[in-house]
């Protein structure tokens, strides 16, 4: 738990630095604070907790933070490169992105072989469907689960992802398939905001 | 298993519901997807006319198609079937895009989803592709990337009094930007926290016809004084809804009211008014409340009754 704590704060101030010094000199105090609190609010997700005979969903929250987004919808105004605040136009008007993506089941695994917490740095493409991506739009991704098993030993493991958003991304279903025995698959009611 | 999987479904829904005004809009705008907006009989079909001097065509909301001589200008363009996904639109546009052949200006007057339409803008930009997009500073954020040629203008600073903020020729029609007491942003707290002051009026001039589009707007005491002692208006349009307090003066940095609406007319000394901005999405509360107070209030207030142009939807008004 204090590890989740730990990597939360590094990742929330590491991206209230990014956004106070990547973004332009406009940006306020008031502003970075509440989009920083904001990135805290996590995203319920269940986990595939199996071993050779039991199978069962195991809940875990995640967050998302991203370093980097380059849209391929920005008018010719406007930077298509942001970091860490993303304005949702841009995200789900088609871009893509890097992520890192902390996340932590409530409870330990009852088969699998794994720890609660990982971190999955990976990469994500939106293509927008409906209103620019405003109304509706979709994901896919390939990231990296960086998570230990109970014996302690680096159990990493690649996934890929697909999602889909609405309500100018607010709200989200996001499902991964991951390349590992362990747990083959997570799904989660993804909430982000810019 | 699957019983603590149902109480953790169960509990995630209850505290999403609890308190969440959007998914009870939502809930009923679903149920209201599956009726069709109010049909208008007897559209109009050309709505662009040969030698006019001044016409204006309530498409709805704040969509209005302006044609000043042979310029064709269409404010917060809105031909969708809902904002935002949750408001529904309650009658259809006043015209339908096919009839519409010339289009020389779009205005913006700020990001809100009622106002920046991007299903609206793909339309228009599918058929005029090369129109003029003009919008205060700011609102670029919240455009995709469009063929139309992007014209920012500077806001009004109205906070320190300065209530003009940039006139360009566009075109060959003079635009300025005028002050506006409302708020920017597009997504909530971009315009409640995070200080986008994406918003203004326009002055449109082009000959000798002056129009001026307020955007949406509050009440101020000097400003719409100023715009009567500077600019000789010709016509008009100002938001008098969405209201549920519609007998007030206006509610501050937000909208006027119709009580507020005539108070600008008073002190904008425009040759007539066209109230926009009410009857044609859900709201809360009845929709056409405005208009009928503004008509209420027309009663007792003779003198502007012959300055006060109430356009249904779809109607037309020709001024020589």
């Amino acid at each position: 738990m204090f590890k989740l704590l730990n990597i939360l704060a590094f990742l929330s101030l590491f991206s209230f630095w990014g956004v106070s010094h990547a973004q332009n000199n406009k940006l306020n105090f008031l502003e970075v604070a509440t989009w920083s609190l904001i990135q805290l609010v996590p995203s319920p997700a269940f986990y595939q907790d199996k071993d050779n005979s039991n199978s069962r969903l195991q809940f875990g929250l995640k967050w998302n933070f991203t370093p980097v987004n380059y849209s391929f919808n920005a008018n010719k105004l406007i930077t298509p490169l942001q970091f860490f605040k993303v304005n949702p136009m841009r995200r789900y008007g088609g871009s893509v992105e890097l992520f890192v993506q902390p996340e932590w089941t409530t409870s330990a695994y009852k088969y699998s072989d794994i720890e609660r917490f990982s971190i999955s740095p990976g990469v994500r493409s939106y293509i927008p469907f409906i209103e620019y991506g405003e109304y509706l739009s979709g994901s896919f991704g390939l990231k990296y689960s960086v998570r230990k098993d109970r014996q302690n030993i680096f159990n990493n493991t690649l996934g890929v992802e697909l999602g889909v958003y609405t309500f100018y991304g607010i709200v989200g279903l996001n499902f991964t398939y991951n390349f590992t025995n362990d747990s083959k698959y997570n799904f989660s009611l993804n909430l982000k905001y810019y | 298993m699957f019983k603590k999987f149902q109480i953790y479904i169960y509990c995630f829904i209850l505290i999403s519901i609890s308190g969440c005004r959007t998914i009870y809009d939502l809930a009923d705008n679903i149920a209201n997807n599956f009726s069709s907006p109010e049909r208008i009989k007897n559209k109009i079909t050309n709505p662009i006319k040969e030698n006019v001097r001044l016409s204006a065509l309530w498409v709805g909301h704040a969509t209005v198609l302006i044609q000043i001589y042979d310029k064709v200008i269409l404010t917060d363009p809105f031909f969708t079937n809902n904002i935002a996904e949750l408001q529904k639109r309650i009658i259809e546009p006043g015209i339908d895009l096919k009839d519409l052949n010339r289009c020389d200006l779009i205005l913006l007057s700020h990001p809100h989803f009622d106002h920046v339409n991007l299903g609206s803008l793909a339309l228009l930009e599918d058929k005029f592709p090369d129109c003029d997009l003009v919008f205060p500073e700011g609102l670029e954020e919240f455009l995709p990337k469009l063929s139309f040629n992007f014209h920012r203008l500077k806001c009004a600073k109205q906070k320190d009094k300065i209530y003009v903020g940039e006139t360009k020729e566009i075109n060959g029609v003079s635009i300025t930007t005028v002050a506006a007491y409302h708020w920017g942003g597009r997504y909530g707290l971009d315009g409640l926290i995070w200080g986008c002051e994406a918003f203004t009026g326009f002055i449109i001039q082009y000959k000798d016809v002056t129009v001026y589009f307020s955007g949406d707007t509050a009440y101020d005491n000097d400003f719409f004084k100023f715009l009567g002692n500077n600019y000789k208006i010709d016509i008009e349009f100002i938001p008098i809804g969405p209201c549920k307090d519609c007998e007030k003066l206006d509610k501050r940095n937000r909208h006027v009211y119709p009580k507020g609406a005539l108070r600008i007319l008073e002190d904008t000394k425009a040759n007539l008014m066209v109230p926009i901005h009410y009857g044609t999405i859900k709201e809360l509360s009845d929709p056409n409340k405005p208009k009928y107070v503004l008509e209420d209030l027309l009663l007792s207030k003779p003198e502007l009754k012959s300055r006060v142009k109430i356009l249904n939807i779809g109607e037309q008004i020709i001024i020589k």
